[in-house]
């Protein structure tokens, strides 16, 4: 008697476990007319998703949104991974457009979009990012740039007006607001995160946006070609530029993260920092109130070389996979709308890449707007975003090193090694990206 | 004997063990054969298909420069923790033995150990950045007023130090239940022959507490080697790759490189090192115990 009630209390434990662990993870309703998105996006834009779905489901009750955020790019990517090792991909995901996601449109893993219509409410750009065999994978919601963005306070205060038409129009007049800077009593006006690879790496790609490839707009595509290095003078002269910056930046700046730059920038301590036009929206969320504002780059020589660096930022993309595509195209409808994107883009504070919206623009973004509208400069695309895999991290490192004391061929001669590297373990892509390139 | 008898007993009970058995299979040995599996291909993490190149994988990463520099900050790391996290633990452990308020002291010192790493590496990025700076410039210590974490000489240190602070009241727990089984009688008998308190600890003591060292020993190199999320969020394994540990490599070659086949065999080789680690010094340790029994 007790050895059968030993295995019914042993059997019991295993159905307990068991149930939960091996039951149907569908989130369907009771009715089973419920159906539900499963959606990825990158974290910083999940507001904005929850905030049009939200809208969305007003009028179609019978759909949910199961959003998955990722803190960072990389994250994705390897959320990314796991689904597609698992054999299970999301319904929809948004991440930054770029290489790995046209990977994964020649994959078959997304399902192409030029059959919706949703294209039509898109604002010109750089398109060869956004599509694969003639087709469009993503829907761009947010167009995106790299900037200076500056505590506008602080800068008045050292008395330097900056507005649509008065912004540092080349290296030396940037030379000159930094020294008018440091007159007010700024020793470092300038806040890198030098342990974040965004951010320690900012200058140098907005100088190869900027200056080298307004001297070889090709120039990714012959370094590959092995017509350019890492360590040739071309990419030399940055560091010569960003040795010019380094008195104004913090020594101890290795050790910042991006929230010591957010808190520098808003205390005022150092008022200017490199990077992406979406911090505006990390710094809003610590200081609502705060006078920031975003001006182009400036670090040709010659003011007439100024362009200002835009490109198509993130994007949303239906997974072929997915069981609900008729579904998952109505939302990707509602939220290429005039309605769905101002509800997204007020929620993100982002320049929204939709040709009709009403979002009520971030005033930080006041001189990269009007120089857009106005095409008071010619736009620089953001070419990194079809560089191969792995750059980033290389460049990350190298600035450190620099940095950390290296000398600049030093440095760009392991730049050189470690891109060497990068290529020998991915000649696919490599083969791929030339066969496919278009001359500039 | 019963042997039928004890069969259905030995058959209820492996009932019992079969939830964590299935666990184990699914989540640890699954995996694992996944990972060795992988690691013979040149998966890039994003297509679909793959080729086996065989040990390929494993041959280049021996003369991989990219590689060898975190397997050495690896083993340095680990080295290094595990004796800090030993001596500390040991110390606090013998030292709060017998002071007033000892459970509220051991309370404290134990308190980092439930904090999850990333909370404490970016609690300790946050202290490097401001208030140690500002103390360093205070006393006038350059590295420390620049923040230590940004300085390539330092920033492993300071990783070896910050996991020791968090990690050493678990040692301590450890070690606290190891003195608790050794018989006062012996330390009342050493005292009355004339031995000193370093005497007592060293012949007494140390040798009574053999499987607590063990334990912490082997937890500690293991633990140690397996760290990422300390590491990652206090200095992200630089300056440059200055304090970038072997697990942090697995992870950009796997997923920022877009090299998951080399990935999972840098995993591999990470395996099978602890389980080398591990072995030595279950052998060295255990030979010890026996020696002192």
């Amino acid at each position: 008697m007790k050895s059968v009630l030993k295995m019914f209390v042993s059997l019991l434990v295993i159905l307990l476990i068991a149930v939960p662990v091996f039951a149907n993870g569908s989130t369907e309703g009771g009715n089973g007319d419920t159906k539900t998105i499963t959606f990825l996006s990158l974290s910083t834009q999940g507001n904005g998703i929850k905030a049009a779905f939200e809208e969305y489901q007003k009028t179609h009750p019978d759909v949910e949104l199961d959003l998955v955020p990722c803190t960072t790019v990389t994250d994705f990517e390897t959320v990314m991974t796991g689904y597609i090792a698992a054999g299970t991909l999301p319904d929809m995901y948004l991440t930054q457009i770029g290489a790995v996601q046209q990977e994964y449109a020649a994959n078959g893993y997304v399902r192409m979009l030029g059959d919706t219509g949703v294209m039509e409410n898109v604002v010109p750009g750089d398109s060869e990012t956004i599509m694969y065999n003639g087709d469009y994978f993503t829907f761009p919601l947010i167009t995106e740039g790299v900037a200076i963005t500056v505590n506008n306070e602080v800068i008045k205060e050292a008395g330097i007006v900056l507005d649509e038409t008065h912004y540092p129009r080349c290296f030396s007049e940037f030379l000159e607001m930094l020294d008018q800077l440091v007159a007010a009593g700024i020793q470092y006006p300038i806040a890198i995160a030098g342990k974040d690879a965004s951010s320690v790496t900012s200058f140098a790609f907005q100088y190869i946006y900027q200056v080298i490839y307004g001297k070889d707009p090709n120039w990714y595509a012959n370094l590959l070609r092995g017509e350019h290095t890492w360590n040739d003078e071309l990419y030399l002269d940055m560091f010569e530029k960003y040795g010019q910056l380094k008195p104004y930046i913090s020594p101890n700046c290795l050790g910042m993260d991006q929230n010591g730059v957010y808190r520098a920038v808003i205390s005022g301590e150092s008022p200017i920092m490199f990077g992406a036009l979406n911090v505006v929206a990390s710094i809003r969320q610590i200081a609502p109130d705060l006078d920031v504002l975003c001006l182009p780059s400036c670090f040709t020589d010659d003011p007439a070389d100024q362009t200002i660096i835009l490109g198509y930022g993130d994007g949303v993309s239906i997974c072929s996979t997915t069981d609900i595509p008729d579904v998952c195209i109505d939302f990707l409808k509602y939220l290429a709308s005039d309605e769905g994107s101002t509800i997204y883009g007020n929620a993100t504070q982002s320049i929204l890449a939709t040709k009709e919206n009403h979002v009520n623009s971030d005033p930080a973004n006041d001189i990269v707007t009007y120089i857009m509208q106005n095409e008071t400069l010619p736009v620089s695309p953001m070419y990194s975003r079809q560089w191969i895999p792995g750059v980033k991290e290389v460049m990350k490192t190298a600035q450190q090193n620099w940095f950390a004391g290296a000398d600049a061929q030093t440095v760009c001669d392991e730049i050189q090694a470690q891109h060497d590297r990068l290529v020998a373990a991915n000649p696919d892509w490599v083969k791929n990206f030339l066969d496919t390139y278009t001359e500039k | 004997m019963d042997l039928s008898k004890r069969n259905r007993f030995s058959f209820s009970e492996f009932l019992f063990v079969v939830p964590a058995l299935v666990f184990y299979l699914v989540f640890v040995v699954y995996p694992l054969l996944g990972g060795i599996f992988y690691s013979l291909t040149d998966w890039n993490g994003i297509s679909p298909g793959f080729n086996f190149i065989g040990l390929d994988n494993y041959i280049n990463l021996a003369h991989d420069e990219y590689v060898l520099g975190p397997l050495w900050n690896s083993v340095i790391f680990a080295f290094v923790s595990m004796i800090l996290l030993n001596v500390f633990g040991l110390l606090f452990a013998v030292g709060l033995d017998n002071v007033a308020g000892k459970s509220f002291y051991r309370a404290l010192f134990y308190l980092p150990s439930v904090l999850g790493s990333l909370i404490v590496g970016y609690i300790f990025s946050f202290l490097f950045t401001v208030p140690f700076s500002e103390f360093g410039k205070m006393i006038g210590w350059e590295a420390l007023a620049n923040n230590a974490l940004g300085d390539p000489d330092l920033a492993l240190a300071m990783g070896c130090f910050v996991a020791t602070w968090k990690g050493v009241g678990w040692y301590m727990v450890i070690y606290i239940a190891g003195l608790q089984n050794v018989d006062r009688s012996l330390h009342e008998a050493a005292i009355i022959d004339g031995a000193s308190a370093w005497k007592r600890f060293w012949s007494v003591t140390f040798p009574l507490i053999a499987p607590a060292f063990t334990i912490n020993m082997i937890l500690s190199v293991e633990r140690a080697f397996k760290e990422y999320d300390l590491m990652f969020s206090l200095t992200g394994g630089g300056p440059g790759r200055a304090s970038e540990l072997l697990s942090m490599t697995i992870y950009n070659e796997s997923f920022t490189n877009k090299r998951a086949g080399y990935g999972s065999a840098l995993g591999v080789i990470l395996f099978l090192i602890i389980v080398a680690v591990t072995l030595i010094q279950l052998a060295m340790l255990r030979r010890r115990e026996n020696d002192i029994n």
